[in-house]
Order: structure tokens, then C-alpha cells, then sequence
């Protein structure tokens, strides 16, 4: 009964993540086109959470679903694009990167071929918060406080970038 | 190692000097929130930077030693590369300060930045963990972008930034993917279970114990070894900006302030540089497959030895051709490049004399970026015409920049000779005929363009347009100059003082394995 | 019971079926309006009240670059509270095991973000003029 449900759930968290993609790529106004990301991100999100990475799944809706979104439609609002031309000539560079991509899901094809029953033994506690936070303030203190001078450094860049004249 | 309070409080003490820079920057961010501006900024930063110099030769033990459970190596070769980096950051700081206030706005928050920089740098040439090296390259690479953006209203500033940021986070990526291979590796012949439990798995002691059982016998993981060390090469070549990975550097020195391009150049690389051949020392290792030994350091110097051996002829041949002198020192930086590689492809002593060439490097190549920035007459005014007749105008300036440009060139009693001689004996001692040769011809090409810059100093037709630059040798960058010159003299004279130090301390703290290749 | 053989993503279900209810819900009042609505558009319903002004232009305007600079901030504080978040959750075991210590790692590490808060409010990328 779990495991069908599982599967049941795969199913919908991988199809509305492609829509989520095929949305993104194909719809003319740039803010639908974000919003399909959105849907995209929390598919993702509910497709970590089958593979047992909690942590994961709640950063991906908490920072990639919020934040960066929010920055996203930010700038696309910032920009002001409307509709973007409808650009139908055929490009060399645009066939090219068709070719190359059906490469690529050909060879994901192959290399996948015969993995559908592939299983993962054991548990896998470790995709939960608390081992991740046991881990985080005991052996990987000095990275974790060092995050914190990457942040400073951001926001310094944010300042400098992005600030008015008036404030110096 | 098993966590616990009293290793947390004796690693807090082993990392004091980075700590010291921490509060120095932090400090710095306050005073210019609360706009303390002047000269105490750069000053402060300074005595902050030396005074940490200070504390990490008092702390640094010889043999090697890690602080926080493997995370960072505050032992061995750590103290002597915390001192080059600060000293990198402190040339900087001769020259930033006028070159700033000469411009319309002068940006005091770069201070803390630079602060900031050296901090990630030395994190990540003295990172003993994987992810060590991680935070410490984003952390420098953070403050660089915003360096390469500083100045938002120029459009080659813009350009510049949005460039480095772009390749920059995409070399990030690469770097990363190769870490989480070797991740997955390393906990292949665990259980799950037990990685909850214990410390970091990508602690390269660590690695370099377990790797070899898992590629043993098993031609897939080999494969994926070798596919993370690319990942991982690409990530790190592109940050020293080798051949292939080069594109980037003209046009983001160019948009970048100059004194800080030169920081770019010489602390970013030494610093990326150092955390190579670190990983590289220690995944060095031993496994047998299908009954045959093999070892990785050779394989993977095959792919360094090549991209060695292009960076020298493409630096040089293209900085050649360069009319700019910003973008011509940006081609030559690819070619110093080029030659570092060609230290650590030599093994064994290799590894010290592209230590030893990176510091003089970063004397010589400070100085030279400096003084551009003193000539500049307005952002992104470095045409070499303007510098004709410079030495009758400035004779001082014109002669100190023709010793930098001598030392870079290679000119024998000064410091740049010495690092290219110790650079090309072990790469001759290592049996790298052909690698060496091209490393001195391509020497001689460098001597052209290089030599060219002050033959239009001394012996070109004086120029109405260029700068009084007698106004603009105001006791910062002139101390600066003085003190570069007279080290590049002392180190092209006496080499011993610094190479045996960093002789004993790379033999006693990497225990480098003196391997005979034959290439 | 041991779940751990299968994916805890079963355990998630209702909170599934919940937002799935809030999308429907959502979607069904925003177009239930307009399905039981009378809608009979015509050219003097579209045109604009007594003396007031044609429509110049789109109303989508260009943002200031100040929202910009409050998303940015506003991102990277956010990736201060993914660190808080695993620390929130362990830290009663932490502070079994170790005793004060993990309470003065979140301490510096949000000091250290202060200062960062300070700078801002300070350089004025909190103002709104």
C-alpha cells in the first residue's frame, strides 16, 4: 500500500516538475515563466523528499521557493519585460543546442536503462535535520561560522552594488 | 578524531591569527558604517594584517597540526602561506588608497572586503577538509567579484564584474561536483549509518586512507576518481586562470581597480594555487588494479604538464601583441601561471620552488599593477603611448617600474631570475626537457613585450597627455615601492633566506613524496 | 514501526492533500465569479469615468532598484535561518551533551550577522527615500 502510494506520488512530483520546466521554456511572459519555475522547484522539492533528504526538501521551498524567487520576479518587474519578442528565425546555435540536448537525454536514457529497479538498502537518517545539525555544530563548526564571513562579504557587494549615490 | 569541548577550545587558539583578521575586518566594517573614513582605515587594515602575519609565526608549530577536527592545518607549510597571503594584502594597501581617493568615489568599505579576502584565501590554502577548501574559495572569490564590480557606473566595471561572477560561479560548480564525487566515493565502503556518526569524510588524511581501498579493483570508481580530480583541476585552473580556463582574466583585470587587480593576481592565485598542490600531495597515492600498481600523481600531472605547457606559449605570445598595459600584465599573469604549473609538475621539489615563485611573484606583480594604477590618468586610461617618455617626466617611478618589469622578465640579480631558475632546474632534475625548454623560450618572448614597456619609457618621444606623476608619489605608495624593490633586490641576491624556510617547513609538514617521473 | 524501508514521503500525504485542497479552493473563488457572473462587456463600461483620463501607457512601471537591494538582503538573511534551522532542531540534545556550547556558536555566528545588520541600517540600505 506505502510503496504504491510512493510511486503514485513520484509520478505526480516528476510530471508537474516537467510541466513546471516545459512551462518555464515556453511561455512568452516572463513572469509565467517564473511562476512554472516555482511549480518546477516545489515538485523538486516533494521528489527530494522520496529519496529521503528532508533537509534538502524544506531548503529547497525555504530558500529556491522563497527567496530567490522573490529575486527573480524582482527583476523581471525591475526590467519591465513584458512579452518578449517572438524570436522564430532559426538560429545555428539554437540547432545546435536542440542536437545537444537530445544527446543528452539520449545518454541519460542509457545510462538509466537499467536502473529501474534499482533500490537503496539500509536507512538514511542522515537526510533528516537532526543528524545535519548534530554534524553542523560539532565537526563542521569552523566551516558553518566561516558562512557567516561569505554572508558579510554578500552583503558588503549587495551595499556597494546596489545602493544610491546619497549614502556614502 | 572525536569531538569534544577541549579540542574546541585548543582549535579556537590555533586558528587566533585568522581570528585576529575576523575582528580586524569586522572592526572595519564598523568604523565605515559610522563613517571613521581617512587614513585610518587602510592603516588600521594594516597593522591588522601584520600584527596576524605576527601571530601566525608565533603560533605555527613546524610539523603539521590540524585545528577543529581535521577541518583546517594550522601546522607545517600553514604559517608561512598565512604570511605571504597577509603580505600580499598589505602591498595592496600601499598603493589602494590614492588610487581610490583619485577617482570620483572613493569606496572605503573595500577595506573590510580585502580583510575579508585574505581570510577566505587562507582558509583555503591551509584547508585540510574538502570543504574547508570550498567556503574558503567562495569566501575569496566572493570579495573578488565585488572588486571586479567595484565601480558601478563604468561599463567596463560592469562587464568585468558580471563576467568573473558568471565564469566564476560556473568553475564553482565544477569544483563542487568534483568534491561531492569524491564524497560519494569515500562513503562507498561504509554503512549509512555510520556516517552519522563520525567526522568529515572528506578530510584529506582521511581520503587519502580510504580512496585507495575503494578504487582498488573496481575499474568504475576509478573512473569516477578521475572524472572528480578533473572537476576538481577545472575548478581550480580556472581560478589561476591556465589555458584553458584564461579567458576571463583581460577583461576582468582591466574593469578592475588596479592596485586590486594585482591583488587578483597574486594573492587569488597563490592562494588557489597552494590549495592544488595541497589536495594534489595528499590524494597522492598507491592502488593496485588487475594486479598492477598504479599511482595517481602521475596521471594526473600528465593533464597539468599539458596544461602547463600552453599557458606558457599562449600567455606570452598573446601578451605580446598587447598595446594596453593592463591587459598586456593580464596576459603575462596567464604565462606566470604557466610556470608555477611547471613547478608542481616536476614533483618532489617542485612543489618549493612554485611556493618560492609564487611569493616573488607577488612582490614583483603588486609593484607593477601599483604603478600602473599611480599613471592612470583616468579609469581605464592604461594605453602603453602614454608611457613614452615617462622616464624623463618621473625618472624615479620610470626606474622602479623597469626594476619590477626586469624581475618579472627574469633579469639575473634580481628576485624574478631566481624564482624562474628554481622553477626550470627542478623541472630539468624531473626529466621535463621539453616542458622546461618552452618555459625558458617563452621567458625570452616575455622579455620582449616587457622590456618594450621601458624601452618607451626611457627612449620614447615625451608625451604632452601624460600625468605630473611627481604629485602622486605621496609617502603610501612611495614606502610601497621602496620596500617592494628593496625585497626583490634582497630575495634576487639572497634567495636562501626565504627558500630554505619554505624548504623545511613544506618537507617536515606535507611530507612530500619525492616522485621520479618519467615523462 | 520501521520506517525505515520506505521513503517518509508517505508520511507527508496529508500535508499534500492539504495543499492540494488550498490550490483547488484558490482557484475555485477566483473563477467562480467570473462562471456565475453576469459578463457583458461594452465600450462605454471600458472607457474612463466622466472627465478622467484616457489610459496612458501599461501599468506595468518599472520598480526602483531599492526593492532590489531589500530582495537581496532579504536573501541573504534568509540563508542565516537555514543555518538556525537544523541548530533549532538538535539543540536540545546538544545542550545535554555539550552544555552551553552550541548556544554560543549560533551566538557568534549571528553576532557576526549583526554586525553585517548594523553596516546595513548604517550605509542606508535599509531607507526608504
Amino acid at each position: 500500500m506505502e510503496a504504491t502510494l510512493q510511486t503514485i506520488l513520484f509520478w505526480v512530483f516528476a510530471i508537474l516538475g516537467i510541466a513546471g520546466g516545459i512551462g518555464l521554456l515556453f511561455n512568452r511572459n516572463p513572469v509565467y515563466a517564473a511562476l512554472s519555475l516555482i511549480l518546477n522547484f516545489f515538485s523538486i522539492a516533494g521528489l527530494y523528499l522520496s529519496l529521503q533528504a528532508q533537509f534538502l526538501s524544506i531548503i529547497q521551498v525555504l530558500v529556491y521557493a522563497g527567496a530567490i524567487m522573490v529575486l527573480f520576479l524582482f527583476v523581471i518587474m525591475l526590467l519591465n519585460l513584458e512579452h518578449e519578442s517572438g524570436v522564430t528565425t532559426f538560429h545555428t546555435r539554437r540547432a545546435l543546442a536542440f542536437v545537444l540536448g537530445l544527446a543528452f537525454v539520449g545518454e541519460m536514457l542509457y545510462v538509466f536503462r537499467g536502473l529501474s529497479a534499482y533500490k537503496l538498502e539500509g536507512s538514511f537518517e542522515y537526510g533528516e535535520v537532526e543528524p545535519i545539525g548534530y554534524q553542523l555544530m560539532t565537526y563542521y563548526l569552523l566551516p558553518f561560522e566561516m558562512i557567516s564571513v561569505i554572508l558579510l562579504a554578500a552583503l558588503i557587494g549587495a551595499i556597494i552594488v546596489a545602493r544610491s549615490h546619497k549614502y556614502i | 578524531m572525536e569531538f569534544s569541548i577541549d579540542l574546541l577550545g585548543q582549535s579556537t587558539v590555533q586558528i587566533l591569527p585568522i581570528l585576529f583578521l575576523l575582528l580586524v575586518g569586522l572592526a572595519l566594517m564598523m568604523l565605515d558604517a559610522f563613517k571613521v573614513h581617512g587614513k585610518i582605515l587602510p592603516i588600521l587594515t594594516g597593522l591588522g594584517l601584520i600584527f596576524s602575519a605576527v601571530l601566525a609565526l608565533a603560533y605555527g608549530s613546524p610539523s603539521s597540526q590540524v585545528a577543529f577536527f581535521g577541518m583546517l592545518e594550522t601546522g607545517g607549510i600553514a604559517p608561512l602561506v598565512h604570511v605571504f597571503l597577509c603580505a600580499s594584502g598589505l602591498f595592496t594597501l600601499f598603493f589602494l588608497p590614492d588610487y581610490l581617493k583619485r577617482y570620483h568615489r572613493p569606496i572605503e568599505d573595500v577595506y573590510a572586503l580585502l580583510v575579508f579576502a585574505v581570510i577566505g584565501m587562507v582558509l583555503m590554502a591551509n584547508a585540510a577538509d574538502l570543504i574547508m577548501t570550498f567556503i574558503g574559495l567562495e569566501t575569496m572569490s566572493m570579495c573578488l567579484y565585488i572588486f571586479a564590480a567595484m565601480y558601478k557606473t563604468e561599463e567596463r566595471s560592469n562587464e568585468s564584474g558580471f563576467k568573473y561572477f558568471l565564469l566564476g560561479s560556473f568553475a564553482s560548480a565544477f569544483l563542487l561536483l568534483g568534491i561531492s564525487l569524491i564524497y560519494g566515493l569515500s562513503g562507498m565502503h561504509q554503512l549509512p549509518q555510520a556516517k552519522v556518526s563520525m567526522g568529515s569524510l572528506l578530510n584529506l588524511d582521511v581520503l587519502a586512507n580510504t580512496l585507495p581501498n575503494v578504487l582498488e579493483g573496481s575499474n568504475v570508481n576509478e573512473i569516477i576518481f578521475y572524472t572528480a580530480i578533473g572537476l576538481i583541476l577545472i575548478g581550480f585552473l580556472f581560478k589561476v586562470a591556465a589555458f584553458p580556463f584564461h579567458s576571463w582574466t583581460p577583461d576582468v583585470y582591466e574593469g578592475t581597480p588596479t592596485p586590486l587587480a594585482g591583488f587578483m593576481a597574486t594573492g587569488g592565485k597563490m592562494a588557489a594555487f597552494i590549495a592544488l598542490g595541497v589536495i594534489m600531495q595528499k590524494l597522492n597515492f598507491f592502488y593496485i588494479e588487475n594486479g598492477v600498481e598504479f599511482e595517481t600523481y602521475p596521471k594526473i600531472i600528465q593533464v597539468l604538464a599539458i596544461a602547463s605547457l600552453l599557458t606558457m606559449i599562449y600567455g606570452n605570445i598573446v601578451a605580446a601583441r598587447q598595446t594596453n598595459i593592463k591587459r598586456m600584465l593580464a596576459y603575462s599573469s596567464i604565462a606566470h601561471s604557466g610556470y608555477v604549473l611547471l613547478g608542481f609538475c616536476a614533483g618532489g621539489d617542485g612543489f618549493e620552488a612554485s611556493l618560492f615563485y609564487l611569493f616573488i611573484y607577488t612582490l614583483m606583480n603588486i609593484g607593477a599593477f601599483g604603478m600602473v594604477g599611480m599613471a592612470e590618468r583616468q579609469y581605464e586610461d592604461t594605453h602603453m603611448d602614454h608611457w613614452k617618455g615617462l622616464g624623463k617626466k618621473a625618472p624615479y617611478f620610470a626606474a622602479a617600474m623597469s626594476v619590477f618589469l626586469f624581475s618579472l622578465t627574469g633579469i639575473p640579480p634580481l628576485a624574478g631570475f631566481m624564482a624562474k631558475y628554481q622553477v626550470f632546474i627542478t623541472a630539468i632534475r624531473a626529466d621535463l626537457i621539453l616542458l622546461a625548454t618552452v618555459g625558458i623560450l617563452t621567458s625570452v618572448i616575455g622579455a620582449y613585450y616587457y622590456i618594450r614597456l621601458i624601452v618607451y619609457m626611457f627612449f620614447g618621444e615625451e608625451q604632452e597627455t601624460a600625468p605630473d606623476l611627481n604629485t602622486r608619489f605621496t609617502w603610501m605608495p612611495a614606502t610601497g615601492i621602496a620596500l617592494l624593490v628593496a625585497l626583490i633586490l634582497f630575495f634576487g641576491v639572497l634567495p636562501s633566506t626565504i627558500l630554505s624556510p619554505i624548504d623545511k617547513v613544506v618537507e617536515s609538514g606535507l611530507g612530500i613524496v619525492m616522485a621520479s617521473l618519467g615523462m | 514501526m520501521d520506517t525505515s524501508a520506505i521513503s517518509p514521503i508517505v508520511s507527508y500525504v496529508p500535508i499534500f492533500i492539504l495543499i492540494g485542497i488550498a490550490i483547488i479552493l484558490g482557484l475555485l473563488l477566483t473563477n467562480l465569479s467570473r462562471l456565475l457572473g453576469p459578463y457583458r462587456p461594452s465600450n462605454l463600461k471600458a472607457s474612463a469615468y466622466e472627465s478622467g483620463m484616457d489610459p496612458v501607457g501599461s501599468a506595468h512601471e518599472r520598480f526602483s532598484v531599492k526593492f532590489y537591494l531589500i530582495a537581496m538582503l532579504f536573501i541573504l538573511f534568509d540563508i542565516e535561518v537555514v543555518f538556525m534551522y537544523p541548530w533549532a532542531v538538535q539543540y536540545k540534545q546538544l545542550l545535554t551533551q555539550f552544555g552551553m556550547f552550541p548556544f554560543i556558536e549560533m551566538l557568534v555566528f549571528v553576532a557576526i550577522l549583526f554586525i553585517g545588520y548594523i553596516y546595513v541600517y548604517k550605509k542606508g540600505g535599509l531607507k526608504w527615500s
